[in-house]
């Protein structure tokens, strides 16, 4: 496959799974927001934490209201990450592959930005739970198409490892904003929020009968093998792809070659590692280190892609 | 005369490029003038050499370097005979009959090409300008003695300079500055040309420099360029603007083009950092 | 669909009785269905001059184009044989030139043509095939009569809404289509890459053909995605190519180059190889002409077609095909008027109002004038702009256009059309049946370039 084809699609795998996870937290934010009640703590803090927003762009966008911060985390087009520049920088992704992908795909993600793209902050705060649904339909349309209708080839291994390697690093970045934000006075509140955000309770539920503790939360979400969006079970399969992308090909390069080594390495702990351990060892110093490891990773990857930069000499 | 050329040229990289793609003019023709009677291109890292000629007939080198380099070199080598007959710039047909020809139906199509304006050598309204001027300045015999005058006058007003201009200067620019290097000359000369209705081609190549005592001298030897004109019942003659000498056996010939884009000598594109060195290095000598 | 005395055209007489039992809104109704599925399948092309992203689906009219088997068998032949002609006349311009030495042509007129390329000069293109697709504009007046109006040979585009024209009509109206015995599309895709893959230098077998296109911002990304898809070739940018030792590979991820022996190109000729043509613009394939001089790589259309399907040349059409096949034009041009020749310019200056006046290096309708619909000072201006440059410029005497039902708004009305046929060559030539029929979708007007908001239809051949 042609290096360009497969950014394209890696970014649409990546940007696809950011959509989903931002729709799950903001709508569990917003959702959340009763339990702030009466607190110092400004109810959207943790949230503009948990996205990363640069500071020039809060100077800019006050999140001062209900709206604005809408505005900044869902609608602004110049905030990356927003939902809709996800969605652009995908549509626009899925559009340079668009020969490679089921006709369906294209056309799911093409209908999901025909929709968003006429939304506003305002409109949408009338019926918030329902906008946060019809995006988390439009990202399950999604997976469904690909899922049923997607050949097992090289383009579908590419599309979901950057499924994976984003699923990893988002959750690993949720849990430390929520642990670094509350100290160890994580409440269950906290790690109830947390787990629905994820989508997690029920799974919780039918895997651990004990209390909810966040010595739990952390071992569900990370170390479970078994959970779909544990940093674990999405290191797994982001392995798998690799392996089945580049395993057959004898003469791998050095990029290829240590992008494995490092995918395999990372699995291989978290799934050795025991949560006494973690905890030992600080969880936050934890997060940090594995949330550099995927950075890392991601890097890696993309220098597979090798798109260079063309230079005429002069003359 | 005879002569050894060396043409060196080096290109140092930043860091590692790739992929790059080549093409090379600096073989000497062979025609009346001259004949080139060795001549051989190496390239360090090594690479496959592909030839083929040109719409100008000008032998043209390409070679392509996959794998990874920081130091490109492009070797040109030949030794080259030139004719020690000193040029005698003179018309065979009258002025009138000059005219003629080229105004005539079969002449515009034989030499459309070097008629028609080019990228380097657009006819602009300075030029046309220029061109009537020098026109209307002067009554001229014959074809001979108007190129000759043309190319006095131009090295008369303006000045060599080559700091001045860069290699994708256009004439108007250097029209402006009143100065550049031999390449502006020849745009300049060949735009001036064809404006007045006379073929013009651009020549690339080199000009023998001697030092004071005739031997071959030790400075620096740099690549020229200059013009040819057709002149009716004479055929394609040359000019240097620059110097304003007769194209004698000093005087060795690369290749021939409308105008520079025709004849680049080295050419190249590549994947990889933009920041470059450029070394030239080219000894002409006189040989035995 | 009526004849001059308003009687109903007897091909037309099906779809006339459907669209009374239809009902107009119901006509409605599904036009607004095709629509909506053609802005959510993202049918759409990219204004040239507007911003980025700005995208906009071509208008499409629901009542299909009905052609009878006659009229299209003469079409047919007249586009076969015009094909024939323009290539040969492509490989004698870059070759021995006979047509400009038994005088039928001026030297100048081809060596000074903006899209001659002297890299073409005595380059050997395999199979002597330069057009390997084009695309060839024709009107009928109101009598009937076919005439070309232009001929598109560098990379015509249009295909990409033949097909999915048909698909939707299929869809949406599945009881009118099968009503009639239309020529079908199904084999088109597959004719388009045999013609592609016969072109594979050697005769190679299973040759590699790609779709080079410029990236997803140009206008006609949709079509080349389309095409590629449709073919299963890949769809490849400038710098997914590599050419090593005149040879040219595509890049995989996993280190691996894979050889391509044809490369289907919808890039300008002066983008394909910044090394031979425009250093500034790396859009293209470094070193791609050295390996196709080599003989490594086809391309189609080969570069340096431009100048066969110049305005001006055009002119000369007819005289290629006495020339190079001894045969008389089937298909007529539009009278034109050359305005470099003094006596033609000052009859074509006095009867601007009856001329369509074009500059002859531009197309997709611009710089245009169209002389029975301009007003006083448009005239006066363009009469300025011939006499300034009238080599620039050709006249053409302005033809009352075929017109076709149209649904516009909630009416249906009748609209100026005309009609792209495609024609592919490769070890065979074939004419797409059918072809792109543009539509333009003001009263009154007569331009159908989509560029300048004209539509299409679905074109039958019955």
């Amino acid at each position: 496959m042609i290096g360009r084809i497969a950014e394209s699609l890696y970014w649409l795998g990546r940007y696809m799974e950011r959509i989903e996870n931002h729709a799950r937290l903001i709508d569990v934010a917003y959702h959340m927001q009763a339990n702030h009640m009466g607190q110092d703590l400004h109810p959207w803090t943790e949230l503009i934490d948990t996205f990363g927003v640069p500071n020039e762009l809060l100077l800019k966008n006050p999140i001062d209201s209900e709206s604005n911060v809408m505005q900044l985390l869902v609608f602004s087009r110049d905030y990356s990450n927003s939902i809709i520049s996800c969605l652009v920088s995908a549509r626009n992704d899925a559009q340079s592959v668009r020969e490679r992908v089921p006709s369906e795909l294209w056309e799911a993600i093409n209908g999901f930005y025909l929709w968003m793209k006429d939304e506003t902050a305002q409109a949408m705060l009338h019926y918030p739970h329902s906008f946060f649904q019809k995006i988390k339909e439009q990202t399950a349309l999604y997976q469904g198409i690909i899922e049923s209708t997607m050949l097992r080839g090289q383009e579908w291994h590419i599309l979901e490892s950057g499924k994976y390697i984003e699923r990893a690093e988002n959750t690993l970045r949720i849990l430390k904003v929520i642990i670094s934000e509350h100290k160890r006075t994580v409440d269950f509140d906290n790690c109830l929020a947390l787990l629905k955000s994820v989508s997690g309770f029920e799974a919780y539920r039918k895997c651990q009968t004990s209390p909810l503790t966040i010595e739990r939360m952390i071992e569900f979400m990370i170390l479970n093998a078994i959970f779909p969006r544990s940093t674990r079970f999405a290191l797994n399969h982001l392995n798998n792809h690799l392996h089945s992308l580049f395993h057959a090909n004898i003469a791998a390069s050095k990029t290829i070659q240590r992008v494995m080594r490092l995918t395999g390495r990372m699995h291989a702990q978290l799934a050795y590692m025991e949560i006494p351990e973690i905890i030992e060892s600080g969880i936050i110093s934890f997060l940090i280190e594995e949330i550099s490891v995927c950075n890392t990773i991601g890097q890696a990857i993309e220098t597979i892609f090798n798109t260079k930069e063309v230079s005429v000499l002069p003359f | 005369m005879k002569f050894n050329i060396s043409h060196l040229t080096k290109y140092k990289y930043a860091s590692e490029i790739a992929d790059s793609v080549n093409e090379i003019r600096l073989t000497p023709r062979t025609n009346t003038h001259q004949t080139c009677l060795q001549s051989r291109i190496t390239t360090s890292p090594q690479a496959p050499i592909y030839t083929y000629e040109d719409y100008f007939k000008n032998l043209v080198y390409s070679f392509s370097v996959a794998d990874p380099h920081t130091l490109l070199t492009i070797h040109s080598e030949s030794i080259v005979v030139t004719s020690n007959e000193e040029p005698v710039i003179k018309s065979v047909l009258t002025g009138a009959q000059e005219l003629e020809e080229l105004a005539s139906e079969r002449f515009l199509d034989d030499y459309a090409e070097y008629l028609h304006p080019s990228e380097y050598t657009p006819i602009t309204p300075d030029i046309s300008q220029m061109a009537s001027q020098f026109e209307a300045s002067h009554t001229f015999a014959s074809l001979a003695d108007k190129l000759t005058a043309l190319t006095a006058q131009i090295k008369n007003d303006f000045t060599y300079d080559p700091s001045a201009t860069q290699v994708q200067t256009k004439i108007d620019e250097m029209i402006q500055l009143r100065r550049g290097v031999c390449q502006d000359f020849a745009h300049l000369m060949i735009a001036l040309c064809r404006t007045m209705g006379i073929p013009a081609r651009y020549v690339s190549g080199y000009q023998y420099i001697t030092d004071i005592n005739g031997g071959n001298a030790d400075f620096e030897q740099a690549s020229h360029a200059w013009v040819e004109a057709y002149i009716p019942g004479v055929g394609w003659t040359g000019f240097d603007p620059t110097n304003n000498v007769p194209i004698n056996w000093r005087y060795i010939i690369l290749a021939y083009g409308r105008d520079y884009k025709d004849i680049v000598p080295v050419k190249g594109i590549y994947h990889g950092t933009p920041q470059q060195k450029l070394d030239v290095i080219v000894d002409v000598r006189q040989i035995n | 669909m009526f004849d001059a005395r308003g009687t109903i055209r007897t091909h037309y007489q099906k779809l006339y009785d459907q669209l009374q039992q239809l009902g107009t809104s119901e006509l409605i109704s599904r036009s607004e269905k095709i629509k909506q599925q053609m802005i959510l399948q993202g049918i759409t092309f990219q204004i040239a001059s507007a911003t980025q992203g700005a995208e906009r689906t071509i208008p499409f009219d629901v009542l299909p184009r009905i052609i009878p088997a006659n009229d299209w068998s003469m079409i047919e032949r007249g586009l076969n044989q015009r094909v024939r002609a323009l290539n040969h006349f492509l490989g004698d311009m870059y070759h021995e030139q006979r047509f400009i030495k038994d005088g039928l042509i001026s030297r100048r007129m081809i060596v000074n043509n903006p899209y001659f390329l002297p890299e073409m000069m005595h380059l050997d293109v395999p199979e002597n095939i330069y057009t390997a697709i084009s695309g060839i504009d024709l009107i009928r007046d109101e009598q009937g009569n076919y005439f070309v109006l232009e001929d598109n040979l560098r990379t015509p585009s249009g295909l990409s809404y033949i097909f999915k024209n048909r698909i939707l009509m299929m869809h949406y109206f599945p009881d009118l289509y099968f009503s009639y015995h239309v020529r079908g599309l199904e084999k088109g895709t597959q004719e388009l890459l045999t013609t592609l893959q016969d072109l594979a230098p050697n005769n190679k077998k299973d040759p590699v053909v790609v779709l080079l296109t410029p990236g997803r911002y140009n206008s006609a990304y949709f079509e080349h995605a389309f095409l590629a898809q449709q073919m299963g070739i890949d769809l490849v940018e400038g710098s997914d190519l590599r050419v090593i030792n005149q040879k040219v590979y595509l890049q995989t991820i996993s280190g691996r180059m894979k050889p391509v022996d044809v490369i289907y190109r919808r890039l300008d000729d002066s983008f394909l190889d910044p090394l031979a043509f425009n250093p500034n613009s790396l859009v293209g394939v470094p070193g791609l002409m050295n390996a196709y001089r080599a003989g490594n790589v086809a391309i189609a259309n080969a570069p340096g077609t431009g100048i066969a399907d110049d305005k001006l040349i055009y002119t000369r059409v007819p005289d290629m095909i006495r020339y190079y096949l001894s045969e008389e034009p089937v298909l007529k041009n539009v009278p034109t008027y050359s305005l470099r020749n003094p006596e033609e310019r000052s009859f074509v200056l006095d009867n601007l109002e009856k001329m369509v006046v074009k500059q002859t290096s531009l197309s997709g309708g611009y710089g245009m004038l169209m002389g029975p619909q301009a007003d006083k000072e448009t005239i006066k201006a363009f009469r300025a702009q011939i006499l300034g440059h009238p080599e620039s410029y050709i006249a053409q005497r302005a033809i009352r256009l075929s017109q076709s039902p149209t649904l516009s708004g909630s009416m249906i009305e009748s609209r100026t059309i005309d009609l792209r046929p495609f024609i592919f060559k490769g070890k065979q030539q074939v004419v797409l049946p059918g072809g792109l029929t543009r539509v333009a979708m003001e009263k009154g007007s007569l331009v159908v370039n989509s560029s300048q908001g004209g539509g299409s239809k679905d074109t039958w051949i019955v």
